[in-house]
């Protein structure tokens, strides 16, 4: 349905992407994955014409959108597209939304675009927001719409940019399950996306990008349960949990903050979340100090650091390991009420274990 | 608290001492200048273009001299005593004496001068037909009816000339210089010199049309062609030769120094004071409301002003608001050349006054063509509109998130139809506020078009003032029409805005 050959596109000289090859099957559900400036949305750009490429061409049903003289407003009203700022009309009310395009372009009668329209957003969970206005509706809710209104074109492929990453965490749930049902249902879909758990679920198929090309593309099991090629290896690893290594004595606390940063740029989550994990993080990292005084050791051996995230279930896990030899941190005394009970505030459950000669503090967020 | 009532009580107080304080000031009873001599160092007040100014400066060269559009202008700053005495011609002033008890003829005549019509150098013919006909109109004894009805009778009872119906009209350039020459009585031009101008167009089988503009404008009007010739009680000087030419006079009259005299006991003898004293302040109010607006019907001329007004703001709203969109495209453009344009256009647009614009417009650029001061007044304000809407524009076009042309158009529109159905509703809602602020101050912009001849709001203001020397009433009322039609458009386009900024919450 969709064939990319020899792909490429430079902005102002700088190499964005280099020889991209891809086909897209009918009823195909794609995800493009890879670390962030590799060129995943200028390719989907690309695609619908938004970006003129430097060379190569893409073919949409056999016709080729790198092409001058192709009518590119025909071949989107069949290719629709979601956007990560969702880029709802924001003078027009929910309905005009979606009943806009269909009424101007496929001249459908206005009542029964409206009907249709209607049954669009009963199906995205959205039915009493007809008459809203995009201003009146949280993230989740403008991207729901934003999805309804290009299935009311009845497209015959859908690309999504990034669709979560301008998401409140709360709200990527009811976008993804939105997603699902729709991949479900046999909607030819091209999604970018850093939500890696949705990726593995939904797509029949993965393109990891790097550096400008798709590096290696397959089934979800393989790319993110058997993959040989390290590039991709390394990002399956990275982005799912953040990994950071402290010396005992004079950690580098700033060092912790910077990565922490990154891991929640990385991953669509929000301010709150990033300053309860740098607080949380260096609350522990305080009390294992707290705790090392006590003992006659000298200040040698390290601390980790590790952030998991699971978007699927919403939850973040702080994860420190330190040498066994250190008391449990944990332990109540006059000197660290306070930061006990800081951290029983921020957290859902925090517990500590022993494992592979190492003691382990796990919060949860 | 102030009481309301008291509030207005103490506003109709104000009123009426603002009305009657030239009165009442006036307690000494002496001339101040018994004859012209004694005006070398006096502040002194003339007619903008007239003679007079020539004549200061030669003959007072130690005085001040203030330049002033209308003799209601100069009696106004003399009785206010910004300025010691007025230099004007004696008819016209002869007829403000009669109700303006506190002024007095200072001495001889200062000049005898010819009057005489005015003609570009190359229109020889026509100035010869006007030679013929004054002539002829000597010989018949007609000459000497006319003047007689007007100089002595004040051209009362009204005797109007029947013109010729049809054909290309005799532009003749004249300006308000007061009964018995030119003056509006019943919202018509009359006077001495208009029936002078309508016997001669009769006499060459001509329609007649009389172009009223300010009389420093004339000469000016005359050689761009606006007008086929001059009747205004023009002197015949030799300054002026040099740039028109003269027909035989058709009158001569006295050059006059005035000045106030500040005696009460005159005034009360008045019949002007005499009201007052009988029927209160209150009657006084009244009076004055009904020489400035009722009598006459004078009030017509602040209608068709008001009609006048409205109609330069909506053509030029208009013009202004379309034309500035294709500047703003101009502006916008990708193309280095168009851009350019663009820039230029708004830049000399906005460098430029208005005022002068609309003077380059009129007596320059479009000077070759005949086309009406309302026309020029349109295109001069709806030009300048049109490089403050363009701005206006391009600023609302930026503000709009470039995500909405992309979700237009990948949704399959055109970039006409994205333009038109996404981008231009949401920057119409985001320009109208300062819009509006626009057109208001375009609507009140308008009031200079007076300078090209346009019988505006102002204008007419100007015109019953230069009948009743009472700028009380007149200016007040104008201003309040002004204010009523500013008021009215924001309530329009409040109503537009509301359009456009649907309510923001849930329809039942």
């Amino acid at each position: 349905m969709i064939s990319i050959y020899n792909l490429c596109k430079a902005y102002n000289g700088v190499p964005v992407l280099t020889d991209v090859r891809a086909t897209i099957e009918k009823g195909e559900v794609v995800a493009i994955i890879g670390p962030s400036g590799t060129g995943k949305s200028t390719l989907l750009r690309c695609i619908n014409g938004l970006e003129t490429p430097d060379g190569g061409s893409i073919t949409v049903n056999k016709v080729d959108v790198t092409r001058a003289d192709t009518d590119l407003a025909a071949v989107r009203q069949k290719m629709n597209m979601v956007f990560q700022n969702f880029n709802l009309f924001n003078h027009l009310a929910v309905l005009q939304n979606l009943t806009l395009a269909p009424i101007q372009l496929l001249k459908e009668d206005p009542m029964a675009a409206a009907n249709r329209a209607r049954a669009l957003l009963t199906k995205v969970g959205l039915g009493d927001h007809q008459f809203h206005y995009p201003s009146q509706l949280s993230g989740g809710q403008k991207q729901r719409v934003a999805i309804a209104r290009c299935l009311a074109m009845n497209p015959d492929v859908m690309l999504l940019d990034e669709p979560t990453s301008a998401l409140d965490p709360r709200n990527i749930g009811e976008v993804l399950s939105v997603l699902t049902r729709l991949a479900d249902e046999g909607m030819t879909m091209v999604i970018v996306t850093h939500e890696l758990e949705f990726a593995r679920e939904v797509a029949d198929r993965i393109f990891f990008m790097s550096d400008g090309a798709i590096y290696e593309e397959g089934t979800p099991e393989h790319i993110f349960g058997n993959t040989q090629r390290q590039k991709t290896r390394e990002f399956i690893i990275q982005s799912r949990s953040l990994c950071f290594t402290a010396a005992i004595k004079r950690p580098d606390l700033h060092g912790l903050h910077g990565s922490i940063r990154d891991f929640c740029k990385n991953n669509g989550l929000d301010r709150k979340i990033r300053h309860d994990l740098q607080l949380l993080s260096e609350e522990v990292i305080q009390l294992i100090s707290a705790a090392v005084e006590q003992t006659a050791h000298k200040h040698e051996g390290h601390i980790t650091v590790a952030i998991d995230y699971f978007s699927n279930r919403d939850r973040v896990q702080l994860i420190v390991g330190a040498p066994k030899w250190i008391p449990d941190p944990l332990q109540p005394d006059d000197s660290n009420e306070i930061a006990l009970a800081l951290i029983n505030n921020m957290s859902t459950g925090v517990s500590t274990s022993m494992e592979e000669q190492r003691r382990i503090i796990t919060v949860t967020l | 608290m102030i009481n309301p009532a008291f509030r207005a009580l103490s506003t109709a107080f104000l009123v009426t001492v603002a009305l009657l304080l030239p009165r009442i000031l006036l307690a000494e009873d002496a001339l101040p200048y018994s004859s012209t001599d004694d005006l070398s160092k006096a502040r002194i007040a003339v007619l903008q273009g007239s003679v007079y100014d020539g004549l200061v400066s030669k003959r007072f060269p130690q005085s001040t001299l203030q330049q002033y559009l209308s003799l209601t202008d100069i009696i106004a700053a003399i009785k206010s005593g910004r300025a010691d005495a007025g230099f004007t011609d004696e008819p016209p002033f002869k007829v403000a004496l009669r109700t303006e008890p506190e002024l007095y003829i200072v001495g001889e005549p200062l000049v005898r001068y010819p009057i005489g019509a005015g003609f570009r150098k190359d229109r020889t013919e026509l100035r010869d037909a006007f030679n013929q006909f004054l002539r002829g109109l000597k010989a018949s004894g007609d000459y000497d009816k006319l003047e007689s009805h007007w100089l002595d009778h004040d051209g009362l009872p009204q005797q109007t000339v029947e013109p010729v119906a049809s054909g290309e009209p005799l532009v003749i350039g004249t300006t308000i210089a007061g009964i018995p020459f030119v003056a509006t009585r019943n919202n018509k031009l009359v006077g001495f010199d208009v029936t002078l101008g309508e016997l001669f167009a009769n006499s060459q089988n001509r329609p007649v049309r009389f172009e009223q503009m300010d009389f420093g404008a004339l000469i000016a009007a005359a050689n761009a062609g606006r007008i086929d010739m001059i009747m205004a009680s023009m002197f015949i000087t030799d300054e002026r030769k040099k740039r028109i030419d003269f027909s035989d006079p058709y009158f001569e009259l006295n050059g006059i120094a005035f000045a106030r005299i500040g005696v009460s006991a005159a005034s009360l003898t008045t019949e002007a004071a005499a009201d007052t004293s009988e029927v209160g302040l209150w009657g006084a109010i009244k009076a004055s409301f009904y020489d400035n607006l009722i009598k006459e019907d004078r009030y017509q001329l602040i209608l068709h002003g008001l009609w006048i007004t409205l109609l330069i703001s909506l053509g030029a709203t208009l013009l202004g608001t379309v034309f500035g969109g294709a500047i703003c495209w101009l502006r916008m453009s990708s193309l280095p050349a168009l851009n350019v344009l663009g820039r230029g256009y708004i830049n000399l647009m906005r460098g430029i006054p208005v005022l002068v614009f609309l003077m380059l417009l009129y007596y320059v650029v479009l000077a070759p063509v005949r086309i009406d001061g309302i026309t020029v007044s349109i295109l001069a304000l709806g030009l300048n509109f049109a490089a403050y809407a363009a701005e206006i524009y391009r600023t609302g076009l930026n503000s709009i998130d470039s995500g909405q042309r992309e979700a237009g158009v990948s949704l399959g529109f055109s970039e006409a139809q994205t333009f038109r159905l996404i981008l231009l509703p949401q920057t119409i809602r985001a320009i109208l506020p300062v819009y509006k602020n626009e057109v208001i101050s375009l609507v009140k912009m308008t009031s200079i078009v007076g300078y090209i001849a346009v019988q505006d709001l102002t204008k007419a203001s100007d015109i019953i003032r230069a009948r009743t020397f009472d700028a009380f009433f007149p200016l007040i009322f104008v201003a309040a029409l002004y204010l009523l039609l500013v008021w009215m458009l924001i309530s329009l386009l409040d109503r537009v805005q509301g359009a456009r900024h649907p309510q923001q919450g849930v329809r039942p």
